[in-house]
């Protein structure tokens, strides 16, 4: 009789579907799997966090969970945390850009991304229009994706829904190679308002450069629409010779109020092949967004969107500062952030009333823009100016995004 | 004349600094009133287009003048 290691081979160079009895449960043991039997693409990940995007399903929303956003406002990072949008280069357009529910179903996803147009626009010239994700260096350098070798990958998969069909595309751009470094690769979408996923793997190439540093490594962005000054790129290579960001069968989705789109289940992960999506606990994907933002409130039922209106907690900051204040004191406030920051951020106090840039106090009553901060990567100190005896509340925003 | 970082827009920069330490951010006042505190630290998205607008655009960072916050 043949022994379990042979059959096992000729079972599984059959070419046969195996059926639940082929392999009975336990009979894989270590001892009878040789060495490199299962090769590294099938084991790469597994066990560890395998993807690369934060928050690739949209359940957290720090700032906010619906804005109207059109070419200098509420672009950038303004909805979804860790995820960014603009209108390049002034590009025309409106639109409402929302955490929504509705997912793919049986894929355990809670969230998407949506974008539904308002005011269309026509790009021209270098318009580009975007939402993208930026990813650090030194997260790109470290994953094991030995990204200098053509034959090494990154693969990004994901779910997308869209009323308007046909070509969108993806650009990788490389941020720490100097000049035009992106690859671009076209998906399609062949059925409107059908969830659909897509599968993209990208190569290494010998001239990619992550630095060992926290900074912008890459932008992952999905192409809404884009001028004639950038769409000359080829699909499915790395495109050095203009700031072209898509190919010219980019469609233009802004070009009818009735298109939306969604977006979840964005993964990058090393490796060729596509895995499933690792669902993270809300309080993992939190604690990954907080070293790029956070709130004084908790950050999941409470956002941004909750500073003003009267009400202060969460991690307001709130004190009875005494009378001590004066024009030279060094009284005040320490905060200590939940999570260290990726850079120094950019602290922003809110006062009772929500407005930015300032803080309340109760002796009379009112807002004040009068004080000084300092900020480090753990926390900051905001100093008061004196207001009479006084109760100081503010609420804060941390943003240390790439 | 008036600049913009993102959805900040400014009129003029000065350079922080305190007693017991350095420089350590530049105040941006606001078109609208009021003001920003923006580290200097070049991984600080604000801070680094600060520096492009200084390069490419002339904006001038002033000089800090050492007075503490004031009173009210």
């Amino acid at each position: 009789m043949a022994s379990n290691s042979k059959n096992l081979a000729e079972l599984l160079n059959s070419d046969v579907t195996l059926t639940a009895t082929d392999i009975a449960n336990g009979a894989v043991t270590t001892d009878k799997l040789a060495d490199g039997a299962v090769t590294a693409v099938k084991t790469t990940s597994v066990g560890k966090a395998k993807n690369i995007i934060i928050n690739g399903d949209f359940k957290i929303a720090q700032r906010a969970t619906s804005v109207s956003s059109t070419d200098g406002s509420n672009e950038d990072y303004s909805t979804v945390d860790r995820w960014f949008f603009r209108y390049g280069n002034n590009a025309p357009g409106t639109m409402t850009i929302s955490q929504e529910t509705d997912v793919p179903s049986g894929y355990g996803f809670s969230n998407s991304w949506k974008f539904d147009v308002t005011a269309t626009g026509t790009a021209t010239g270098d318009h580009h229009t975007l939402f993208s994700q930026f990813i650090e260096a030194r997260t790109l350098r470290y994953s094991g994706w030995d990204y200098t070798n053509p034959s090494s990958y990154v693969t990004l998969s994901f779910w997308v829904k869209s009323t308007k069909t046909g070509t969108y595309c993806i650009t990788f751009d490389a941020a720490d190679v100097a000049g035009n470094f992106k690859f671009i690769k076209e998906y399609t979408i062949d059925s409107a308002s059908t969830w659909e996923k897509k599968t993209i793997s990208i190569p290494g190439h010998a001239s990619l450069v992550f630095d060992d540093d926290a900074e912008r490594g890459c932008e992952l962005g999905w192409n809404l629409a884009s001028g004639g000054n950038r769409d000359n790129a080829t699909d499915n290579t790395w495109y050095t010779a203009d700031a072209s960001r898509v190919t010219p069968n980019q469609v233009n989705f802004l070009d009818d109020t009735a298109n939306n789109l969604w977006i979840t289940g964005v993964q990058l992960e090393v490796g060729s092949v596509a895995s499933d999506f690792e669902i993270r606990t809300h309080a993992e994907e939190l604690v990954l967004c907080q070293r790029y933002y956070e709130i004084s409130r908790e950050g999941i039922s409470e956002t941004k969107s909750s500073f003003g209106g009267g009400a202060m907690t969460g991690f307001s900051y709130a004190a009875y500062t005494g009378t001590g204040l004066n024009a030279t004191s060094r009284e005040g406030s320490r905060t200590f952030f939940k999570v260290t920051k990726r850079a120094i951020p950019t602290v922003t106090p809110y006062s009772y009333g929500g407005t930015a840039n300032g803080y309340s106090y109760i002796t009379g009553g009112g807002h004040s823009t009068n004080y000084g901060i300092r900020v480090r990567h753990e926390g900051f100190n905001m100093y008061l100016a004196a207001v009479g005896g006084i109760y100081a509340w503010f609420d804060w925003e941390a943003d240390a995004e790439l | 004349m008036s600049y913009r970082i993102e959805n900040i827009e400014f009129e003029t920069a000065q350079y922080v600094s305190d007693p017991d330490e350095p420089v350590h951010s530049v105040k941006l006042s606001l078109t609208a009133g009021g003001k920003v505190d923006i580290p200097i630290d070049l991984g600080n998205r604000h801070y680094a287009k600060l520096m492009e607008l200084v390069d490419e655009e002339g904006l001038i960072i002033a000089d800090a003048d050492h007075t503490p916050i004031s009173a009210e």
